[in-house]
């Protein structure tokens, strides 16, 4: 950013605009010329199956190609751990300075949020932003979506890819969000104990005033209205309780519905254009997946946030 | 905490983010998750539109409370935050 404060720098960065920008519409152009006879590739909505040689047990002979995106996002942090690990230091060194900096830069993120329960919620939200945030950005790896194997489908031949960011297979998103659902209702138990549930079955009404002598007329609304307040309440515990479903479809489908936006959108800028023209795309594809790993992993920590509050007279007025 | 101007706090920022595609998205989705449930309640009973009506305006009801509750909710435990620290 302090380079944007000088004449010197803010010239440099927009010619760098412009010059990606002026690369772009070069590549538009080159591209609508020299590969006019290309067929758009299939885009399918559902993870492509790859068709396996050998049958596996409860999969059958195919597997989504999802499913080695997942292994491969889960490698990549595996081997990182283990190195970054191995030789620990008090003083780090190289690799292990840089991983423990970035872990600590997330760490002071969630500090800030969650205070001092901290150190519960910080391993799976940590776990939940590195897996989303590594899968997104290798998604856009060259191999992904490009190399696999032809198929006949449906008359025409496809190719199935081997490799499909992991994120954009609704299956992946919708484990991703039952974890931090029920990691929310673990973490309120564990929290607050039984009196958790209280939150999705309440009966109770607010406790009234002692008011001394009340004529029978008052006595006999003010127990009607204990009774209607309960009734709300009941009902309160039940919207509280289907929100939690919404919250499995709202996490997951916002998820999958930004990856996968962003695939078909590379996919169809590559075959509009050959050239050049997807780089501000990829771009756009870095700074979403960032921002998607951020959001799912901040909204679980509001939501862990809420579910182990204190709350004794939470829903009243 | 700011000398010149209050820098935009990455914290805030996301949490805003955060908030609203998590409300756009509650106000909408009960909406559709009535609406498939009454679907497939309907193509059980044979009884077509009236579970699916009846599924989806107690959704599209239920979405803005649902809503209401959560903001209100989070609003307040924000503020908790605010003055212990």
């Amino acid at each position: 950013m302090k380079a944007l404060r000088t004449r010197k720098g803010c010239l440099g960065c927009l010619g760098i605009l412009l010059l990606t920008i002026a690369l772009s519409m070069a590549g538009l152009m080159v591209g609508g010329v020299v590969n006019r006879g290309y067929k758009m590739p299939e885009i399918s909505l559902a993870a492509e199956e790859i068709p396996l040689p050998f049958v596996l047990p409860f999969l059958g002979n195919s597997v989504p190609n999802t499913l080695p995106a997942t292994w491969l996002t889960m490698l990549v942090l595996i081997v990182v751990a283990f190195f970054a690990t191995r030789k620990m230091e008090l003083v780090p060194p190289g690799f292990q300075n840089a991983v423990e900096t970035i872990v600590e830069m997330f760490y002071n993120f969630v500090e800030g949020v969650a205070g001092e329960k901290t150190r519960v919620f910080f391993p799976l939200v940590a776990t939940f932003f590195f897996f989303i945030l590594i899968s997104n950005w290798m998604g856009i790896l060259p191999g992904y979506g490009s190399f696999g194997v032809k198929e006949i489908h449906e008359g025409h031949e496809v190719i199935i890819p081997f490799f499909r960011s992991a994120n954009a297979h609704l299956s992946t998103t919708i484990a991703l969000a039952i974890v931090s659902v029920g990691a929310t209702q673990y973490f309120g138990f564990k929290l607050l104990g039984l009196p958790f549930l209280g939150r999705y079955f309440t009966f109770k009404s607010s406790p009234r005033k002692e008011e001394g002598e009340v004529s029978g007329f008052a006595k006999l609304v003010g127990k009607l209205g204990g009774f209607m307040e309960r009734i709300g309440n009941a009902f309160a515990g039940i919207l509280e309780l289907v929100s939690e479903f919404i919250k499995i479809l709202s996490f997951s489908f916002r998820l999958f519905g930004n990856i996968f936006a962003g695939e078909v959108l590379l996919i169809v800028v590559a075959y509009l254009a050959a050239f050049l023209a997807s780089l501000p795309f990829m771009f756009l594809e870095i700074f979403v997946g960032f921002v998607q790993a951020l959001i799912f992993s901040m909204l679980s920590l509001v939501f862990f946030m809420i579910a182990t509050a204190h709350h004794g007279s939470g829903e009243s007025h | 905490m700011a000398k010149k101007k209050p820098g935009v706090d990455m914290k805030n920022a996301v949490w805003v983010l955060a908030m609203g595609s998590q409300l756009g998205l509650s106000i909408a989705l009960p909406v559709i998750l009535g609406l498939a449930v009454g679907y497939w309640i309907d193509t059980r009973l044979h009884t077509l539109p009236w579970i699916t009506l009846l599924l989806t305006l107690v959704g599209a009801i239920s979405g803005p409370i649902i809503a209401y509750r959560w903001v209100i909710s989070t609003i307040r435990k924000r503020f908790e935050e605010g003055e212990e620290s």
